[in-house]
């Protein structure tokens, strides 16, 4: 008993040592690494058809907004067409979108009222796509504000043929709004500028994030549309586009505003379908990633690492538990084995999804450093996301061994920025 | 030992608190331009619209010389820059009528507008330079940002070209010319056109090297995509290229009048010696496109 506890300690202790160790080569590769030369700085007059499809379950407060940013985007309006999949909407946003169609006929709009079947951002996608006639799919939530030139920057990835899908930057919108959505862009901030980036730069893999960006369509159909009961359909794309032999590419220029979620409870349930997709990915893909012959040694490294980003938070709360129960079995002394936990805990996962060098490279590369200076408050973050993280590994679980598959929770939006 | 190691651990997570708090504490909110569109044309038309929108704004000080605010507050002659002794007014931005030639080895710190044909000597060093005709650069000619025609754009050899070149016309390049982005209808080494090529290929090309060496002239329909190398000798590509390394071209034909195409790399050697023609925009890494 007492050999397995230490054993679990030993392996927490790599563990976040290779996090820990990857979190500095993405810093380091963004301050002073070689920069890859971004896609998004081909210019051409051949430009491929593109569908953009956006899915609204409730979207009155948004709906207006996003629609008028893309009626007034910088691409051919013979080769352009909006997509608008109502999802069994309550309130009047089939209303705003059939008046807004009627206003804007210059744009080939369509739109899809989604009133019998289930619910949720995969089966409206897989409903979009069989009325979507764009070789190039860009997908948008309906909180995000696209600027004019944002889908000609993603579309023009597709120049390249071992790129199935791209994912742009996403830069909160409301982030002056409370210390929740100043700690969001913080981790937006890591997330994106460095880690993406990063991952792009190294030739790892980048991961397409669900909106903001787009994929083949002809892939994506052809490999079987959206998977239904995967709450993380976009990390489930990414991993089957690798294993497929195919690249997801981060454009760090293709920049689009999003709103954030303003209070906690709408964080939490925002994290914990997250957690629980993601996980529901890691089960489905982890073996297919090992023996997948289309990906390199260093790219099965990241791709493990980062399917397991929603596991190494249980990881942590069982470790935690495991020093407590060695401490008390008279086995640890901790500063013998705890002092590069300390380290580890604190510097690898210190704000979870973006650890806090990659902040601060983020927030400099910016040219906003002060806004890291709130960097010591997502230690708290780290706690709340964990609560959460363990719930969605618990549905995920639920669900692998039940086969009872959660319902996607939509998260709540304010429509006041 | 073990404590001293901790000590730094923990050490290590305030450094980068303390870096902020040395870099600044400026609390811009990050800001996207919502109406940013990719324009190789962006630097000359952003300072023609700032020229247009002061010039009845600014402070006459003599018939030739106003005061205006542009990014900031600057002094604005409005002559023929071949009459005025720029060594005296070099700090100034000028906004010149008609044909205009600048001396050998002028140096400007400011913008120039030229509404017609600019000559600019052998040697000069220029900040930026826009014309709504032709321009013509001498040997050596130094453009430090950008340089943006109306018309053609004609280089002389070993010329350095910021990190913007734009015209709506012909770029006609010279042996050692160095360059970061050019946009030109072609950028060309010479006017000669690759002649109907014998054999057509209808594919894209991908991988970590893409050598293509043809004995007689290619058609490639395709975009050309690599990791590491891309040299192309004696082809005609109706499609981009694009390498995250380094781009060789020799006799090489890129776009037509009718469509336009991106040739990007780190590096990008264009031979001097040979027929290259480029339809399009032509991207390497700060003064890392050579002529050669």
């Amino acid at each position: 008993m007492i050999l397995a506890l230490k054993f679990y300690m030993f392996f927490c202790i790599v563990l976040f040592g290779i996090y820990i160790v990857r979190h500095f080569v993405f810093t380091g590769n963004r301050l002073l690494g070689k920069q890859k030369i971004s896609y998004g700085d081909i210019l051409t007059s051949e430009l491929p058809t593109v569908s953009v499809l956006v899915p609204m379950h409730n979207e009155e407060k948004v709906a207006e907004k996003l629609l008028n940013r893309l009626v007034k985007v910088n691409y051919p309006k013979d080769k352009y067409e909006i997509v608008v999949i109502n999802d069994h909407s309550t309130d009047k946003t089939g209303e705003i979108i059939e008046t807004f169609k009627k206003e804007n006929p210059e744009i080939s709009i369509k739109v899809m009222h989604r009133t019998t079947g289930n619910r949720g951002k995969p089966v409206a996608l897989n409903d979009g796509l069989k009325i979507a006639s764009g070789e190039i799919v860009v997908v948008f939530d309906a909180d995000y504000l696209p600027s004019k030139d944002l889908i000609r920057n993603l579309v023009v990835n597709f120049k390249n043929p071992k790129v199935g899908a791209v994912m742009g930057r996403v830069i909160p919108v409301n982030s002056g709004k409370n210390i929740l959505t100043k700690l969001l862009e913080l981790e937006r901030i890591g997330g994106y500028q460095v880690d993406q980036q990063a991952r792009y730069n190294l030739h790892l893999i980048p991961q397409y994030g669900g909106t903001v960006g787009g994929f083949r369509k002809n892939l994506v159909v052809k490999t079987g549309g959206f998977k239904e009961n995967i709450l993380a359909e976009d990390t489930e794309l990414t991993f089957r586009l690798y294993v497929n032999g195919y690249e997801v590419v981060y454009s760090n220029r293709a920049e689009c505003y999003e709103e954030s979620p303003e209070d906690w409870s709408v964080r939490g349930r925002q994290i914990r379908r997250w957690s629980t997709g993601h996980n529901q990915v890691m089960f489905s893909y982890i073996f297919k990633l090992l023996t997948s012959k289309h990906l390199s040694f260093f790219q099965k490294v990241d791709g493990i690492l980062l399917l397991m980003v929603y596991l190494v938070p249980v990881f942590l709360f069982l470790g935690i538990l495991d020093a407590v129960a060695l401490f008390f079995l008279g086995e640890a002394n901790i500063l013998t084995y705890s002092y590069f936990w300390v380290i580890s805990m604190m510097i690898g996962t210190f704000g979870n999804f973006a650890p806090f060098y990659q902040v601060v490279a983020g927030a400099i590369l910016d040219d906003s450093p002060a806004k890291a200076k709130l960097l010591p408050l997502l230690f708290f973050n780290f706690f709340f996301n964990t609560f959460y993280i363990l719930l969605g590994f618990k549905d995920a679980l639920i669900g692998l061994v039940k086969k009872h598959y959660p319902i996607w929770d939509k998260t709540q939006r304010y429509g006041d920025t | 030992m073990k404590e001293v190691i901790l000590l730094l651990g923990v050490s290590l997570l305030f450094i980068p608190i303390f870096l902020t708090l040395i870099l600044g504490f400026r609390n811009n909110s990050l800001s996207i331009d919502m109406e940013y569109v990719k324009d190789p044309f962006y630097f000359g038309n952003s300072f023609r619209k700032k020229i247009s929108d002061v010039i009845f704004s600014s402070t006459i000080i003599n018939k030739n010389l106003v005061k205006a605010k542009l990014s900031r507050e600057e002094l604005i002659v409005f002559g023929k820059i071949n009459f005025i002794n720029s060594v005296v007014y070099r700090n100034c931005v000028y906004v010149s009528f008609g044909e205009n030639h600048i001396r050998k080895g002028t140096y400007f710190e400011k913008e120039i507008l030229s509404t017609g044909n600019l000559y600019i000597g052998e040697d000069s060093v220029l900040r930026a330079v826009a014309s709504n005709a032709d321009i013509f650069l001498g040997k050596g000619v130094h453009i430090v940002r950008w340089i943006d025609a109306q018309g053609s754009i004609q280089l002389g050899e070993d010329c350095i070209l910021g990190i913007s070149s734009a015209s709506k016309k012909e770029i006609k390049l010279a042996k050692g010319v160095r360059f970061t982005r050019l946009f030109g209808f072609p950028v060309c080494t010479n006017k000669n056109r690759i002649k109907n090529p014998s054999r057509e290929i209808r594919e894209n090309r991908y991988g970590k090297e893409v050598v293509i060496h043809a004995d007689e002239s290619l058609l490639i329909v395709g975009d050309i995509f690599a990791d590491e190398k891309i040299e192309l000798k004696n082809v005609k590509v109706i499609g981009n290229i694009f390498c995250h390394g380094d781009v060789y071209l020799e006799n090489v034909e890129v776009g037509d009048e009718n469509s336009y195409f991106s040739v990007i790399g780190n590096k990008v050697f264009i031979s001097g010696n040979s027929n290259v023609s480029i339809f399009g925009y032509i991207q390497a890494g700060y003064l890392k496109g050579f002529v050669v």
